[in-house]
């Protein structure tokens, strides 16, 4: 019993070596950048934040055109700020480009995310 | 371009490489290196390196290597085989602007990612193939290209680890990846760490490529002063700029074949081997002595002659004018060779070898082979040393020991 358990100690270890080794390279990330654009479906003046910075200013019914953001996975913010309400959604998408939409009749005042594509 | 000092003698130290950086320069000349980190590089100067851009923003960098040729990053042009996609996107040529917003300078007729991009195994070896190509709506002619590293010699000079590597790109300046400090050239010194068949290691905290680098060149300067294009940058970790960390940037000499049959392009490639190697026994001729072999080889392609005459110089006989061997004597010489090593020789190809009688060990460490198959074709052989080449098929190894050969380093390393 006592040599099983070493010996699956032994496999979890180096089961989680070789998992630990593979990571560390899985966690490089390619140096492209993604982009996003968002379009209003409201009649106001829209704010549009990624990541905390201001990026772009939007008309009624405007778009931003597209904006260029971080490959890092999950780790796109996208805020749009229109007067007193505020929409969110974080993007974890790996596609290369994702439209996000303000749409007012979308609950919870989430940017509706789509469609994302290569 | 991860970007740190900011001191006066290190501003004035760039003042004086920027001015030395425009075309490629082809005679020695002094070098000033900046010390860390990228700096700005003026309009005009670098020209090779250029920007994609979707929609009018950057979103990758690229490299231009002929008029009407673009490679870059194949995670840069997926999703441009779709038409809507190709028609947004473009290749600007100039020194950017802050924040990425740029016109492009001309439009992408097509756009190909290599086949094998993320399909290499193993990786830690051949990297990911992330090289794709884009094809100019109109060339530009005015734009001084540096020529690939590919001839053999020059390859042996300067990719290996501790060389110096100029890299340059568009890429976020800072580890914290601010949007507003990202879109305009720059370009940094740093040092290749380690070295593979289709991948290099490099960069650090001083100076790395960051998000937006993608497909940027990486250069390196030889001993006469030209330049030349090693590799495009492909990926790294997050933050950037990590000494525990190198970036990782494309061997373009890998793919360069692949780039001039899928663009059409003549890279003028030097001696660069690009017929396929042989991938089993079957298809080394059978029944012909060794004469006969080497002077169908003499024919067969740059690589096959580099091997007769690597094995010539192994054994110290001459080589005529153009570099051949006299096929009868070196057949003598090699039928009484039990032991030969053939080492750090650049060798892709080993059919002038398959069927030697005699020979028992063969090391053939730091070459560049792919396939094992003429090996199995050496009734003699009982020990060969593969360390540090590119056998990518592990069973090639496998089928040799099934013979009862003792197959040494059969796994893919990176040197060093």
């Amino acid at each position: 019993m006592v040599r099983f358990a070493i010996a699956s100690m032994l496999l979890l270890g180096l089961a989680s070596a070789g998992f630990t080794a593979r990571a560390a390279d899985d966690a490089d990330v390619e140096r492209g950048l993604h982009t996003l654009r968002v379009i209003s479906k409201l009649d106001r003046t829209c704010e549009i934040w990624v990541n905390g910075s201001l990026r772009a200013t939007i008309g009624p019914f405007g778009n931003s055109g597209i904006l260029a953001t971080t490959s890092s996975v999950g780790q796109t913010e996208v805020m749009a700020r229109c007067e007193n309400a505020v929409y969110l959604e974080v993007v974890t998408e790996t596609r290369r480009h994702c439209d996000l939409t303000i749409d007012p009749t979308v609950r919870g005042r989430d940017l509706l995310l789509g469609p994302c594509y290569d | 371009m991860g970007a740190r000092s900011r001191s006066f003698v290190r501003a004035v130290l760039v003042c004086l490489w920027v001015a030395a950086c425009g075309a490629p320069p082809e005679e020695p000349q002094a070098l000033v290196l900046p010390l860390v980190g990228g700096r700005l590089v003026p309009a005009g100067q670098w020209e090779t390196a250029v920007a994609l851009t979707r929609g009018g923003m950057i979103t990758c960098s690229g490299t231009l290597v002929h008029p009407r040729l673009v490679v870059t990053a194949a995670h840069c042009v997926r999703g441009l085989g779709d038409p809507e996609a190709l028609q947004e996107a473009g290749v600007y040529v100039g020194p950017g602007a802050e924040g990425g917003a740029v016109r492009p300078t001309v439009g992408i007729t097509r756009a190909v990612m290599h086949p094998l991009y993320k399909k290499a195994r193993p990786e830690a070896l051949f990297g990911r193939y992330d090289v794709g190509l884009v094809i100019l709506a109109e060339p530009l002619h005015a734009i001084a290209t540096v020529p690939l590293l590919t001839d053999v010699a020059e390859t042996r000079e300067a990719l290996v680890p501790g060389r110096e590597l100029l890299l340059l790109g568009y890429g976020f300046r800072d580890r914290e990846e601010d949007v507003a400090r990202y879109g305009r050239k720059y370009a940094a010194w740093t040092h290749v760490a380690a070295v593979g068949r289709a991948e290099l290691r490099a960069g650090g905290a001083a100076a790395d490529a960051c998000a937006g680098d993608s497909g940027g060149p990486a250069l390196v300067r030889l001993e006469g002063g030209s330049f030349r294009l090693v590799g495009l940058a492909s990926r790294g970790p997050v933050p950037c700029a990590d000494d525990t960390k190198p970036g990782k940037w494309s061997v373009l000499r890998e793919t360069a074949c692949w780039i001039e049959e899928a663009s059409g392009v003549d890279l003028a490639r030097g001696d660069l081997d690009c017929a396929p190697p042989l991938r089993s026994s079957q298809e080394t001729p059978e029944g012909e002595s060794f004469p006969a072999r080497c002077e169908a080889a003499k024919n067969l392609g740059p690589g096959p002659r580099r091997t007769l005459r690597a094995l010539a110089a192994a054994l110290g006989e001459p080589v005529s004018a153009a570099g051949s061997p006299d096929c009868q004597r070196l057949g003598e010489r090699l039928a009484a060779t039990e032991v030969l090593s053939l080492e750090d020789l650049a060798l892709t190809d080993l059919s002038p070898l398959a069927g030697l009688a005699g020979l028992r060990r063969i090391s053939l460490r730091g070459n560049w082979l792919r396939s094992l198959a003429p090996l199995e074709r050496l009734p003699d052989l009982q020990w060969v040393d593969v360390t540090a080449n590119g056998v990518d098929e592990p069973e090639q190894a496998r089928r040799l020991e099934a013979r009862g050969v003792v197959v040494a380093g059969g796994e893919a390393q990176l040197v060093p």
